[in-house]
């Protein structure tokens, strides 16, 4: 069951292609990430599924449903450009934007107090938001996010800004309400956030997407059989340049310790059981690591190019 | 599926029904709103109470005024007034008095020389530092009819015939209407007209900023993407204007309940002796009451808030799209033209409210909140009134419909100078 399946959508601005015939299917109960650099198009796709702008062709399904107004009070939205109104009281701010979600009257109460008891922020009910630190007030702006009980919340690059403690904070709780039934999509340009949280993902750049699945599958799939040894010892140039098991050699290096490092890329239909006896007869092995692809490395590889170019 | 449609519709109106409360709150509980509510009363009761006050206490003592007449023709002639005592000093006494005055105040002397009273003479008023001014007016005036008297005398002319001479003038000026003729009131229809135009000028400046500050504000910290992932940005902007015009009537009302209570106990004070200023205020008030009220008041609240409509959308519009102070007040000045030229206009068309350019100006949606707002209490067509309601309920549905587009886009734009051919465009997106 999908939460949410974008369906060929297509948006401009005037001559200028913001997405391009995007279709994402997000599965109920996992975090999904939309990962891309900046300017990729993201929090467009970001405001046409909150209904704040129109899409230009294709359509959104929420629940199995054809998008609504009304449905986006079962999403939370934590945007990137995010704000609170300074000169509002802790609480009477929080019960007004519970009140635009639709949700009002003694349970929000209740329920606001209880997520402001959770974060250590309820001691500031009475205070205006203006003197709350910056890192209460982004708190403040995580808790709207998820206040309402929505199926689906959208956090668009949740981490920047945000203090180290804060970051944990906000994690946790991201993996306990998915835990408990909520959906998560994480849009961020910074990949090895995703890389942590995200059971699926997709990446989109210049307004296309390239990529999208299981976080799992795809760096399994784009996994290229590259393994790193730590050992003690010599290697003769033979053994080298011996390219019995392996294409070729990415690194050889001196790490920290003095240890030698060196990454092969093994052959295909090569596995590192049957290479290991001989590396064995040349030195003392202390670790042998597979190196799977970063997301980054990914997207590097997908689109040629970094992603902050 | 239906009644969740329902549901929907009614919980949207509930939506902006909190919208329009919080914009409303926040402003009616600031400290600033209510010291402007409460000044303006008070500065108009200090008005009323210091001119009663001068007419009780003119600010100055009896003028004592020494008479040394060596033409004798004014033995005993001057008379003690209120706030003027006359004696007579002996000839060459000069000197003498000069130097008591020096310690004195309000003390004068005049020195009436030998003339002929049928060329002009010169008198010598000599005043301790601090007098008071009327002196010399009064003296000049006392000295001019004594000597004509005199004159007629001398010409062997009757006194009584000369009288008769004088013409006494009343005009009893009146207006003639369709619906009659009727006492004129145009000191009072000026007074009136100036007060509500001005009144609808600050009404609409104050509170068309209030919108502005309120959405820009939204913009520069960010919290509006929030808000509009709930509601619909046109929503969101309707609310701040609604509900920053209920501020704005609020105060309104405010005033006129304060004021009149003001007027009120300020009838009350006869009592304490101050027929004197009542007098010229009653003679005003009676004209006042003649005015149509309920129609200048029904109209002040049309126009202000068609007016306010109006400018507030175009202003919000102007503070969703640019990003910084200074783009703002580049891209004000072109609104705010209009509701100054009507403002510098006004008093032009309360001297002429019948001329083309007044009809015109009262006419067109951009000037007629203050023009036809100072025009109507001096008899304006219905038929004009008419089609001026009609093109500002026009305009200001289109104004706020452009200004709802522009909102939309500009208000998630960060970054980037805003021309007007951006503008234009934004009109234009899906």
């Amino acid at each position: 069951m999908n939460v949410l399946e974008v369906k060929s959508v297509s948006k401009s601005y005037g001559s200028h292609l913001v997405l391009n015939d995007i279709s994402l299917e997000i599965p109920k109960n996992k975090i999904y990430g939309l990962l891309g650099p900046n300017g990729a198009g993201k929090t467009t796709l970001i405001r046409i599924i909150n209904q704040i702008i129109s899409l230009d062709k294709g359509e959104i399904i929420f629940n199995g449903q054809k998008m609504r107004r009304d449905f986006v009070e079962r999403i939370g939205y934590l945007p990137e450009e995010r704000g609170l109104y300074a000169k509002m009281k802790v609480g009477e701010h929080m019960i007004y934007l519970a009140a635009l979600k639709g949700m009002t009257g003694a349970a929000a109460k209740d329920k606001i107090k209880a997520y402001l008891k959770e974060f250590d922020i309820y001691n500031w009910w009475n205070k205006k938001v203006e003197q709350l630190s910056k890192g209460m007030q982004q708190k403040l702006q995580f808790i709207i996010a998820i206040m309402h009980d929505p199926d689906f919340v959208i956090l668009d690059e949740p981490f920047t800004g945000f203090d180290p403690v804060n970051v944990e904070l906000v994690k946790s709780k991201i993996r306990e309400l998915r835990d408990q039934g909520t959906t998560f999509m994480l849009s961020t340009h910074r990949m090895e956030s995703a890389e942590e949280l995200c059971d699926s993902v997709s990446m989109i750049d210049q307004a296309n997407k390239v990529l999208d699945g299981n976080k799992r599958e795809i760096r399994e799939n784009y996994s290229q059989n590259i393994f790193e040894l730590i050992y003690d010892g010599n290697f003769s140039n033979d053994i080298i340049r011996e390219n019995q098991y392996w294409k070729s050699i990415e690194t050889n290096e001196v790490d920290e310790w003095g240890k030698s490092k060196i990454r092969f890329k093994l052959l295909e239909n090569v596995h590192v059981n049957d290479v290991m006896p001989l590396w064995m007869e040349y030195g003392q092995i202390y670790s042998v690591n597979e190196i799977i692809p970063s997301m980054n490395d990914i997207f590097i590889s997908l689109v040629n190019r970094k992603i902050d170019e | 599926m239906i009644f969740l449609f329902h549901s929907s519709i009614e919980k949207s109106m509930n939506k902006f029904k909190y919208i329009i409360n919080r914009e409303y709150s926040i402003r009616v509980r600031k400290r600033t709103f209510w010291i402007l509510t409460f000044l303006l009363p008070v500065l108009y009761a200090g008005l009323i109470g210091f001119s009663v006050y001068m007419s009780m206490n003119p600010g100055y003592e009896k003028q004592q005024v020494t008479i040394i007449d060596y033409s004798g023709l004014f033995d005993n002639y001057f008379q003690d007034g209120d706030d003027i005592k006359f004696s007579y000093a002996e000839s060459g006494a000069e000197d003498q008095i000069l130097e008591l005055m020096k310690e004195q105040k309000d003390f004068h002397l005049l020195v009436i020389p030998e003339f002929d009273i049928n060329s002009p003479a010169t008198f010598k008023l000599s005043s301790s530092k601090n007098s008071a001014n009327f002196v010399e007016g009064k003296l000049k005036h006392d000295l001019a009819t004594r000597i004509k008297d005199e004159r007629i005398v001398k010409l062997g002319l009757e006194k009584e015939v000369i009288m008769q001479l004088d013409p006494n003038i009343s005009i009893n000026h009146e207006k003639v209407g369709p619906a009659g003729s009727e006492r004129d009131n145009t000191d009072q229809s000026m007074a009136v007209s100036t007060i509500a135009g001005f009144l609808i000028y600050m009404f609409v400046f104050i509170y068309g900023s209030l919108v502005m500050r309120g959405i820009h504000e939204e913009k520069q910290n960010r919290i509006v993407e929030i808000i509009v992932s709930s509601v619909k940005p046109f929503e969101l902007m309707m609310g701040k204007i609604i509900g920053v015009a209920l501020v704005g009537l609020t105060q309104f009302f405010l005033w006129v309940l304060l004021i009149i209570g003001i007027t009120f106990i300020g009838m009350k004070l006869p009592d304490l002796g101050v027929q004197n200023a009542q007098a010229g205020m009653d003679s005003f008030i009676s004209g006042i009451a003649t005015l149509n009220f309920p129609l200048i008041l029904s109209m002040f609240l049309v126009y202000f808030i068609g007016g306010y409509l109006l400018y507030s959308s175009l202003l919000g519009a102007i503070a969703a799209a640019v990003d910084n102070q200074s783009d703002m007040q580049q891209f004000m000045l072109p609104i705010t033209i209009p509701l100054i030229i009507a403002i510098v206009a006004m008093q032009a068309v309360i001297r002429a409210p019948h001329s083309p350019v007044a009809v015109w100006m009262s006419i067109i949606p951009f000037t007629s909140p203050i023009i036809m707002i100072a025009r109507i209490p001096f008899q304006v067509p219905p038929y004009q009134i008419v089609i001026s309601i009609a093109l500002l309920i026009a305009t200001f549905i289109f104004t706020v419909w452009i200004a709802g587009k522009i909102y939309r886009v500009g208000i998630l734009l960060h970054g980037s100078k805003i021309t007007y051919k951006d503008l234009w465009k934004w009109m234009f997106y899906k």
